[in-house]
């Protein structure tokens, strides 16, 4: 209630912006950073996330004054796109109330809705934002989908051209093929 | 320029006008994901190209996988093998990862193609310490990688041993109390085959503590100073093979009966029996060393009549234990609930140790690479043939 008496004495103009803050449950109002992506769209985002990038840490290491200030604190290799994803890992693992099994549920949900090309777009970024559980996160995940899969397949996922002759290919082939045999 | 601010990315949908190129991941990234990837489809991997076959080759990266592989907290890459000890039996592993998941269908095991007559002498890096007992010598062998080393001859027989890894002088070593002579020594693998080492500190008692534990460049027994003198644990040094002692932990516990002494989380761990209580008493040093560090880990009721072994324990506390009996047994500290394993029978539950798959070369300075090379398989079926 006070939040609101407070709104409308400052600031007659009810934004989205606002709407969307009424909508939180947060219960205090929490320090925010501004973000700007590749492709130029900003984001406001809860201090207490943001700091957990790396590359934000460093950022405001070198120009603490952008952590107060109104200058976004740009993200040259992030596209909105990704953000939009990070945060919502973020968000979700971050949530106090989330239980091991949530956090699962959320995590298989969130790797079905990701293809082949999004998966690496999304490790290239958290490589670059310097996220460590969303990077072991996506290394593991698309470690298990190469897992047990042939050559070709892999070379394809990577996009890696095949520099053997064919006898060399097929010297190695038979050197390591037992380890191809089914395994409990 | 495109520049909305947006409180809250739940109200962005996608920008619609991203630059629909494959992406492209740095050599650094690929190699980040193939560490998380199993030997097995690395040792497949080497014919994607070139590039990845020597990165695969590459020391560094099987030590860096290494290092990986332990902190897996889903034990993925973790197995317990075992020989036989008694009557002819081969060299068997489970998938750790499987024999927690407790299925009413009786675990399966790999059977390595390795001869009859081998007794696993310790673990460590993912390299077995082999001792064919029958033709006296011992070899490093990687079950995942199926290299073995060149063969160190070994004579005569021997009460306490241990094998580790000496990370001041990166070699490989095996200590043996010999039988007869009274003689400790410590092969080192590589060149300088052996040293004669301080007489091992204890009398031959007690063979279920005769294999030592090696953990952070150090072996370790639980054994006794001479009868009647509190169990202690021993342990030994590989950089400067010098002995030391290790308390027991300072508990309410008056009598301890039958310890074993077990690397457990990556630190060492005692278990043993308390008679006044009547139930198994699980410790575990947090900080090696430091008696201070002792915590008691779980209570394990008495069942059976069984003696327990711990082998390891995952993170949600439920322990993987061996009794007596060659049974396999997962004890949750969590609900008190005994879980007896199926196992196919005969299965030579002897020698039982874990290990974590790695791309380990044993290779260590004067020894020719080639040499650690020599395939086991062939080496095997070569010497089942000529004894046929």
């Amino acid at each position: 209630m006070a939040e609101e008496t407070e709104s409308t004495k400052t600031e007659p103009l009810k934004t989205a912006e606002e709407e969307f803050k009424k909508l939180e449950i947060t219960e205090e109002e929490e320090s925010e950073l501004k973000l700007e992506t590749s492709d130029h769209v900003t984001f406001m985002v809860e201090a207490s996330i943001a700091m957990k990038f790396g590359a934000v840490q460093q950022y405001l290491e070198v120009s603490p004054a952008a952590s107060a200030s109104a200058t976004a604190i740009p993200l040259h290799n992030v596209a909105s796109r990704e953000l939009i994803l990070i945060l919502e890992y973020y968000r979700m693992h971050d949530w106090v109330d989330a239980g091991e099994r949530d956090l699962k549920e959320f995590d298989e949900r969130f790797l079905k809705d990701l293809n082949y090309e999004e998966l690496k777009e999304l490790l290239l970024a958290a490589n670059y934002l310097n996220v460590e559980k969303l990077f072991n996160f996506l290394t593991k995940s698309i470690a298990n989908i190469i897992r047990n899969k042939d050559v070709e397949f892999v070379r394809t996922f990577f996009g890696i051209d095949n520099d053997y002759t064919p006898e060399e290919e097929a010297a190695y082939r038979e050197e390591n093929a037992w380890a191809g045999v089914k395994f409990v | 320029m495109l520049n909305i601010t947006v409180k809250g990315y739940r109200l962005l949908s996608s920008t619609g006008d991203r630059f629909p190129s494959l992406p492209v991941l740095p050599d650094e990234l690929i190699i980040e994901i193939l560490l998380r990837v199993s030997v097995r489809s690395l040792l497949q991997f080497k014919c994607v190209s070139k590039l990845w076959n020597t990165l695969i080759s590459d020391p560094k990266f099987a030590k860096d996988h290494f290092r990986v592989s332990i902190a897996d907290p889903n034990m993925a890459h973790q197995r317990l093998v075992s020989s036989g000890f008694i009557g002819p039996s081969k060299i068997r592993s489970f998938s750790t990862q499987l024999l927690f998941q407790n299925s009413p269908t009786p675990a399966q095991s790999h059977c390595f193609p390795t001869n009859a007559n081998c007794r696993i002498l310790g673990s460590c890096h993912g390299l077995l310490c082999l001792y064919d007992f029958r033709n006296g010598y011992v070899t490093l062998w990687n079950p995942s990688t199926r290299l073995q080393s060149e063969r160190l001859p070994i004579c005569g027989s021997f009460t306490y041993h241990g094998f580790g890894y000496d990370h001041l002088n990166d070699k490989y070593k095996l200590l043996l109390a010999l039988k007869g002579d009274t003689v400790t020594k410590i092969y080192t693998f590589g060149p300088n085959s052996f040293t004669v080492i301080e007489n091992f500190p204890r009398q031959e008692t007690y063979p279920l503590g005769w294999q030592g534990k090696f953990l952070k460049g150090t072996l370790n027994w639980i054994s006794k100073r001479k009868r009647g003198d509190p169990w202690v644990i021993l342990s030994l040094d590989l950089g400067t093979e010098t002995y030391g002692e290790i308390l027991l932990p300072d508990g309410d516990c008056k009598y301890i009966c039958k310890p074993v002494l077990d690397v457990l989380r990556n630190c060492l761990s005692v278990c043993f029996f308390d008679p006044i209580e009547i139930h198994w008493v699980l410790w575990l040093m947090k900080d090696y060393g430091v008696r201070d560090s002792w915590t008691k880990l779980t209570i394990i009721p008495c069942h059976l009549n069984h003696f327990y072994q711990p082998l390891c324990i995952s993170e949600d506390g439920v322990v993987l234990l061996t009794t007596n009996c060659s049974e396999l047994v997962l004890y949750n500290s969590n609900d008190g609930r005994f879980d007896y394993l199926k196992i196919k029978k005969n299965c030579g539950l002897h020698d039982r140790h874990i290990y974590y798959e790695s791309l380990k070369i044993y290779l260590s300075s004067g020894l020719d690479g080639d040499l650690a090379k020599v395939s086991f398989e062939s080496d095997f079926s070569k010497s089942s043939i000529s004894k046929k």
